[in-house]
């Protein structure tokens, strides 16, 4: 249930991708989320399910993960062979000795935001009255930039973010953290109105849902990209076989609640540079900023922390 | 004479930051005799008697023991609250791995008095029957030297009459060497041969009080006047 | 009639918690009747992640048991070890188990393995504390009994100090089965993937989607497994030191 995992039995070489002889034992993957199963990697399951990673040659297990699932110390630790994280989160551990490159990002804008209720009439962070409580993950990079910028320090109360949506529901003036693939789609299927603050808006816009993989890259894994692309593209035109394995694996999702997700996610996922593109300046943008906010050190550069295989 | 089973040369001991409970005791404990250490209390016999078992050592000043097997009846039957009488009894045989363990300590339970009660649990048996239990456990090993530490004077005085009685019984059938320390001057007097008093602390010497009585002794004597006056000798000794 | 005290207890608790509920919403405290009627709707759901949480709590606390039995037993024999490490093992209980998860799944992965060693982390102080009692505690007539027929150290451990010590054990495995469940949760609530799917992890899923009747049932599932646990130590205790007491098994 937890654990899919694809046999190997023949592939096909129709639409000219690399493809393996038939008889070519697949390549063994273990596919870590940092989430629970849920349409924020739908590509990456569709990749599994539509026969994309099989025909270049894989055979993918994903290993679901929840909260602080640590994906790129698995990663590092050979427990997995491909992690999925975020462009913020990748440069720290980075700058921490773990040795892992992104090389595809299904998120061009990031997920992650705050949320809000619609009856306080609030539509940007600036909006968020002095002396509110903020329920987030204090100490994470999102929560010291949102201080830094808006000059929060002694204005706004940070409390833990403990993933309990019942709090928001009842106090139509609290804030919390939110990611548009989850809190606000379950609060609406409550009954709830909320607003979401994008991250985006409030300067902060790194790559989500990022595909990592071990660095030095591996010589699968130009291979491995251009499957998962495959994978993704696929989910956006046709999402319905990803979505009823992650409902299977996901008893928290209901129908209703995907369809929202992905209706939800979709901007999110193509941006404005469509999807799976990386650029130099958007990397750079963000490690700008972990350097300012004093979680990267001085000098650092995302040269060699991330790399286009696609194109 | 028989070489002592037991001696004491120059014994000192004392507890840490305390005066010693006595210094250079020297003394020979005869073969084949009970001897009674008395004295008030404080006086060190009961320390006395462990340093003669070797549960302890002494700060300074030596014992010689010639004896191959020693046994010891405690003041509480300390019975092993989950074996059996016969379990129990047998237990010393079963640390030296003897075969038979369990037939032996039968025989011996026999011998105290308590054929009926070979399956009892110590909660199961009073007073009284667990006394005989920690005498049998005791002499199962056949020792040659019997220390005895207070055992009797936890008993009502009917039980300890009783037991004094099996006591002289099983010391006339086995004629073991045996040391007792007891507070009760009249049970000293009752069973032993020599009575060794301990003087108050520092007590250097030790007052050696013969019991001239014939054996086998019966408690009936106590109630002779011998009896009275070896009782007066030994409390004016102290 | 002493009897029904408890179940007296049970029924005055229920009955203050619906008082209680009536003033919040349902997602916020459920009353007993949503939580009961939440529960009997995942009911089978319940059952799979009980089972997979006792499986992790009990063979926690074997691990703990074999752990505290071992050094307890090595205390005893080299006090130097006792001296030099007995400090050291509170710190093993100190330690945060929110924070340990993470690296437990690093270095075990995803799986039943985080929630054993979460587990037997929580419950081996009190179980190593009670047993190592145990073993110094030994009545000083019976190891004079045993020194003078020159007892071997095992002779002296196995037939006297363990048999001696078994009232404490059993007074340390009332707390560790407690405590063993309360670990094995806690690390599947923050080490756990749902492989496999344990209570933690359900309670933290149903939870974090505001369906918080089906997390408190859950939440009544662990109280109730630690329980049974509870129950079970109980009447093993009774069973094994019943030959120590005075009649009736107190």
């Amino acid at each position: 249930m937890m654990l899919l995992m694809l046999l190997a039995c023949g592939s096909s070489n129709d639409d000219g991708s690399t493809a393996v002889d038939p008889g070519t034992e697949l390549q063994e993957i273990r596919l870590a989320l940092n989430w629970f199963p849920e349409p924020e990697f739908g590509g990456f399951y569709e990749g599994a399910l539509g026969g994309h990673y099989e025909r270049a040659g894989f055979k993918v297990e994903i290993i679901p993960g929840g909260p602080g699932a640590p994906t790129l110390e698995l990663l590092g630790s050979g427990k997995a062979e491909a992690a999925i994280s975020a462009a913020d989160d990748l440069l720290i551990k980075r700058s921490k000795g773990i040795r892992a490159i992104g090389v595809y990002p299904a998120f061009q804008n990031s997920p992650q935001g705050l949320l809000a209720h619609a009856v306080t009439g609030i539509e940007t962070a600036g909006d968020i009255p002095t002396g509110s409580t903020i329920s987030i993950e204090v100490g994470s990079p999102f929560q010291q930039h949102l201080w830094a910028t808006y000059s929060w320090e002694g204005q706004m109360e940070a409390v833990p973010y403990a993933g309990l949506v019942g709090s928001f529901m009842t106090d139509e003036s609290s804030i919390q953290q939110a990611y548009i693939t989850s809190e606000p789609c379950i609060v609406r299927s409550k009954g709830g109105s909320p607003v979401f603050l994008e991250a985006r808006s409030t300067g902060w816009n790194p790559y989500g849902s990022l595909l990592a993989l071990p660095d030095p890259l591996p010589q699968w894994a130009p291979a491995f990209v251009e499957a998962t692309h495959a994978g993704w593209e696929a989910y956006l035109a046709n999402p319905e076989k990803a979505n009823k394995a992650m409902l299977d694996a996901n008893d928290q999702l209901t129908p209703e609640l995907m369809d929202c997700i992905v209706d939800a996610q979709k901007p999110f996922l193509t941006g404005e540079d469509g999807l799976g593109k990386m650029t130099e300046a958007r990397w750079t943008s963000v490690n700008d900023h972990l350097v300012a906010l004093g979680l990267l050190p001085e000098g650092s550069s995302t040269e060699t922390a991330w790399k286009d295989l696609l194109h | 004479m028989a070489d002592p089973c037991l001696e004491f040369h120059d014994l000192s001991h004392g507890w840490v930051d305390s005066p010693p409970l006595f210094q250079n005791f020297n003394a020979e404990l005869e073969a084949g005799q009970i001897t009674a250490l008395v004295g008030l209390s404080g006086c060190g016999k009961s320390t006395l008697l462990k340093l003669a078992a070797g549960l302890l050592l002494p700060q300074a000043g030596s014992i010689v023991g010639r004896y191959q097997r020693s046994a010891m009846v405690f003041q509480s039957p300390s019975l092993l609250p989950w074996r059996t009488a016969t379990r129990n009894t047998a237990l010393p045989l079963e640390l030296r791995q003897h075969p038979d363990a369990d037939t032996q300590a039968q025989q011996m339970l026999d011998k105290v008095g308590l054929q009926g009660a070979y399956d009892k649990l110590p909660h199961e048996m009073s007073g009284g029957m667990k006394m005989r239990c920690a005498i049998a456990r005791a002499l199962v090993v056949q020792p040659d030297l019997l220390f005895l530490d207070e055992a009797f004077s936890a008993l009502d005085a009917l039980t300890r009459r009783d037991v004094h009685a099996l006591f002289l019984q099983l010391y006339s059938d086995l004629g073991f060497t045996a040391l007792m320390v007891t507070h009760d001057i009249e049970e000293a007097v009752l069973l032993a041969d020599r009575i060794w008093v301990l003087k108050g602390p520092e007590a250097a010497t030790v007052e050696s009080i013969q019991v001239k009585m014939d054996r086998p002794r019966a408690p009936s004597w106590r109630h002779s006047s011998d009896f009275g006056a070896v009782c007066a000798s030994v409390e004016s000794a102290l | 009639m002493k009897r029904l005290y408890p179940l007296i207890a049970a029924l005055l608790g229920l009955a203050g918690w619906t008082l209680l509920a009536q003033r919040y919403e349902a997602i916020i405290l459920p009353s007993p009747n949503e939580v009961f009627r939440a529960g009997h709707g995942i009911f089978g759901e319940l059952l799979v992640a009980t089972g997979w949480t006792a499986a992790a709590a009990l063979t926690g606390l074997g691990i703990g048991l074999l752990l505290a039995c071992t050094f307890a037993v090595l205390f005893v024999r080299f006090r130097w070890l006792e001296l030099a490490l007995y400090p050291y093992a509170v710190v093993l209980q100190t330690l945060p188990v929110i924070a340990i998860a993470p690296l437990l799944v690093i270095w075990l992965g995803y799986g039943l393995g985080v929630s054993c060693a979460t587990a037997a982390l929580v419950c081996f102080f009190p179980l190593l504390t009670s047993l190592h009692l145990g073993l110094t505690s030994t009545p000083s007539d019976g190891v004079a009994l045993f020194q003078l027929q020159n007892a071997s150290f095992r002779d002296m451990l196995l037939k006297l100090r363990i048999p001696y010590a078994l009232p404490y054990l059993f007074t340390g495995l009332r707390s560790g089965v407690g405590l063993a469940v309360i670990g094995a949760v806690v690390g599947e609530f923050v080490g756990s993937n749902g492989s496999p799917p344990s209570l933690g992890y359900l309670t933290m899923r149903k939870l974090r989607s505001a369906d918080t009747a089906e997390g408190f049932a859950l939440i009544i599932a662990s109280g109730l497994l630690a329980l049974t646990l509870f129950l079970i130590v109980r009447l093993l205790e009774r069973r094994v030191l019943s030959s120590w007491h005075t009649g009736g098994a107190s």
